[in-house]
């Protein structure tokens, strides 16, 4: 049987917004858009299931999450269940964002003058 | 006491020894609310005191319930002996680390290692600690948005927070403005007020949404470069100063070129999503809840440490709770004043 899968690491937070997932990768200041396919994804292994009969576009969108650091086995078996794809998982990553997060804040941050432009203090 | 990565958990709460006697020994007690909360503070800097009092935007207390305790700030000079000894000892402060150190923990920390700016907080007790090495011993952004991070620390959860978002209001009807730098953001909030718009910040808000949502404000000052004074027809204002600051900016206060400005809470109807485009006229788009939560939340969750998964968290609630709009800016000041006063106007309360 194979493992489930978990959030990588309590630095990964996201959100729902009418299908479509936002998540943030807080150490890395990384966020990512999944579509609602890949959506369905994500919540299917936050669940500690795995989709079933999984398709090849599905496998990718778990090795994509894995490879983006987002998600990690865990020790426990996964239950297989449906999980509803309407079209090819696909997850985004903002790179535009990501150098705010990672920036130090207020010092590096010139958060008038627009993205990601730092400012020259400290 | 000496602070590292892997003390400041079991450490942290020794900060706190010294506190009242330290805080009974400090001058000029004064005292600001935001929201119904009260925020009593003393300081060894009088001068810290004309800073802060100059950027809250109720440097007042309302009348305390009997059983209500103001939070307590002490901002202490680090250079006596009678003051906390607290050392960073790690050659770099890692704030996500620390972070994760304390989340479980009912302590916050920031550290800023260029000055040896401290601030420690206990939520539990409501009492906070900034240690400085002289007046000149701060953040450069400190002086625009003083004690923030004891605000953000004392309410942060995910129904009430600070939000990095500006405001205009018809009365308490009123909108949230959020986007990047260079948005229109800033400018449009001071089109607005200087056109009888009402406003409860341009930069950071209280967003309380444990019922209507509302906005409360933390600061009444503003910042805009030499351009945008000019486009507001600011740049003689007599009651502007002529230095700049850190960045450039003039800072300022909003009722200071807007008098009766600054309101004591907005009922939110909508989060706007400000667009400089050089129209000819200011237009209204739908936008979609993750639009939105993309223009709101990475600058919130980036600039104020500690909580940030509830910052995200907050951020995701105004997202979806308020009706979203893009606002495609035209370039006439009273026009755009105008138009979003006709959209709040034309929301449901």
């Amino acid at each position: 049987m194979e493992n489930a899968y978990k959030k990588a690491s309590e630095d990964i937070v996201f959100e729902e917004f009418d299908g479509d997932l936002v998540v943030l990768n807080l150490a890395s200041g990384q966020y990512f858009g999944l579509n609602p396919s890949a959506a369905n994804v994500w919540r299917v292994l936050m669940d500690g299931s795995i989709p079933a009969s999984p398709s090849e576009a599905v496998l990718a969108c778990i090795t994509e999450l894995d490879d983006l650091g987002l998600i990690s086995k865990d020790e426990r078996a996964a239950t297989p269940v449906a999980c509803e794809i309407t079209d090819t998982p696909t997850i985004d990553a903002y790179d535009d964002l990501s150098d705010l997060i990672m920036a130090d804040p207020i010092h590096d941050v010139d958060n008038e003058a627009g993205w990601p432009v730092r400012s020259d203090q400290d | 006491m000496r602070l590292t990565e892997r003390s400041v958990a079991s450490r942290i709460e020794d900060c706190f020894q010294g506190f009242d006697q330290a805080w009974e020994t400090s001058v000029g007690e004064a005292c600001f609310s935001v929201a119904d909360r009260a925020y009593a503070w003393r300081t060894d800097f009088p001068e810290y005191g004309g800073i802060v009092h100059s950027a809250v935007a109720r440097p007042d207390c309302p009348k305390a319930a009997p059983d209500d305790t103001p939070c307590r700030i002490l901002v202490a000079d680090a250079r006596r002996d009678d003051r906390p000894d607290i050392i960073w000892a790690d050659r770099y402060f890692n704030e996500r680390i620390v972070e994760a150190a304390l989340a479980d923990t009912p302590y916050r920390l920031r550290y800023h290692q260029p000055s040896g700016f401290l601030q420690v907080y206990d939520r539990r007790r409501r009492i906070g600690l900034q240690l400085m090495h002289g007046l000149g011993g701060r953040p450069a952004w400190d002086g625009g948005s003083p004690l923030r991070n004891f605000l953000h620390w004392d309410f942060a959860s995910t129904t009430l927070g600070l939000v990095h978002a500006g405001s205009l209001s018809e009365g308490t009807k009123g909108v949230l403005l959020a986007g990047a730098g260079g948005s229109g953001k800033s400018g449009t909030v001071l089109a607005g007020i200087m056109r009888g718009l009402r406003s409860v910040g341009d930069d950071y808000v209280l967003a309380d949404l444990r019922q209507h949502p509302r906005a409360f404000p933390l600061y009444r000052l503003a910042k805009q470069d030499p351009e945008g004074l000019r486009r507001a027809g600011l740049e003689n204002h007599a009651g502007l100063s002529r230095t700049t600051n850190w960045q450039g900016k003039t800072q300022f206060a909003l009722d200071a070129v807007a008098p009766g400005s600054v309101i004591d809470r907005i009922d939110l109807c909508a989060l706007l999503l400000p667009h400089v485009t050089g129209a000819g006229a200011t237009t209204f788009t739908p936008a979609n809840a993750k639009e939105a939560f993309l223009a709101v939340a990475p600058s919130g969750v980036s600039q104020v440490p500690g909580d940030r998964d509830k910052s995200f968290a907050l951020a995701a609630r105004v997202s979806r709770e308020l009706p979203c709009w893009h606002v495609h800016l035209g370039t006439d000041p009273d026009e755009i004043s105008a138009a979003i006063r006709s959209f709040i106007a034309e929301q449901p309360a």
